[in-house]
């Protein structure tokens, strides 16, 4: 099969068989020529159309732009990047508002046992010196006393 | 087949200049003539039809040369009025002889048994045949890049596809050749 391919493509080698008649290529072009009709086109001043060729500036343009809004896309990203945390400030800044038992008090779930919260921060690898871990529990402790 | 012509920066510039653009034109008929001529040929197959479309193309090609700006290749602008005149005129023709899809391909098989203006070659006739039975876009493609030897950029730039899908549409035309080949045989 692949054979068959192979030799029709090969032996024909770009023929297609195709003739015109004698002489044709270079009467058409001699004719066509003569046909041309005038047009507007040709009645405009030549200075006025070169005014109209496009400059260097129009040319450059698109990629200009094209260059300048990749360099916008890529600043976005820079800027994203800078105000997302990165994983050297989370467990800080973390710390800090964990150590105010306030702010635990106010924004963790108050169902989730503290005890499980402190095995997971210390999973984040969380300073704990800076927390007052009894404080921290004390209200685990007082609600469990609560339901004896 | 004849070679396309190079692009001459020379003639574009003489070709945008009121003044010199008629003199510039007639050069531009005198170098593109064959490579046209035989590119509409293989898409409509008749002598008397591709002289008609070609002398549209020139045609439209020289009452629209204001808009030419020279951003394109001079040949990529001619080739892409031709193709569109050939696939205009195969519409309408399928119009004209209320033809499917299926039955252009057997009216262009037609018109080329019918063709006197060939050489005679067995071989390249089968093969013209076979391109015939192929579906409109497989056939410019493959008539581009066999007959032709055109770039894949190029054909990209005149029939407005994406290189990978002109790969593939020449590699199926070309399965389709060689399973219409095995079938005569």
């Amino acid at each position: 099969m692949d054979k068959n391919k192979k030799d029709i493509l090969d032996e024909v080698r770009r023929r297609d068989g195709m003739t015109v008649p004698q002489g044709y290529f270079s009467d058409f072009a001699a004719r066509m020529a003569e046909s041309l009709p005038h047009t507007p086109y040709e009645d405009k001043d030549s200075t006025e159309t070169v005014l109209r060729r496009r400059t260097t500036w129009q040319r450059m343009r698109p990629y200009v732009y094209m260059a300048a809004m990749f360099a916008g896309v890529w600043l976005m990203l820079k800027m994203f990047t800078s105000l997302t945390p990165s994983a050297d400030t989370v467990p800080a800044i973390v710390a800090e508002a964990a150590a105010d038992p306030a702010f635990a008090f106010d924004h963790i779930d108050r169902n989730v046992s503290h005890s499980d919260l402190l095995d997971d921060m210390m999973q984040q690898g969380i300073d704990f010196d800076s927390i007052d871990i009894d404080e921290f529990c004390a209200d685990d402790y007082s609600s469990s006393t609560e339901q004896q | 087949m004849a070679d396309y012509p190079r692009e001459n920066p020379d003639l574009i510039e003489r070709l945008r200049d009121p003044s010199r653009c008629r003199k510039a034109f007639a050069e531009v008929i005198a170098e593109y003539t064959e490579p046209l001529y035989w590119q509409i040929r293989r898409m409509v197959q008749t002598h008397d039809d591709t002289n008609d479309l070609l002398q549209n193309t020139f045609m439209k090609a020289w009452q629209s040369l204001e808009n030419f700006r020279g951003d394109a290749k001079l040949s990529t602008w001619l080739y892409k009025i031709a193709i569109n005149e050939g696939i205009a005129f195969l519409e309408r023709e399928r119009k004209r002889c209320s033809l499917s899809l299926d039955d252009e391909q057997a009216h262009l098989a037609d018109a080329i048994e019918a063709d006197t203006n060939i050489d005679g070659d067995a071989l390249a006739q089968k093969l013209r045949l076979a391109i015939a039975s192929l579906p409109e876009k497989q056939r410019l493609v493959f008539n581009m890049k066999y007959y032709d030897d055109m770039k894949y950029e190029d054909m990209s730039e005149v029939l407005g596809t994406s290189v990978g899908a002109l790969k593939a549409s020449y590699h199926l035309a070309v399965k389709k050749i060689e399973q219409f080949v095995q079938n005569v045989d």
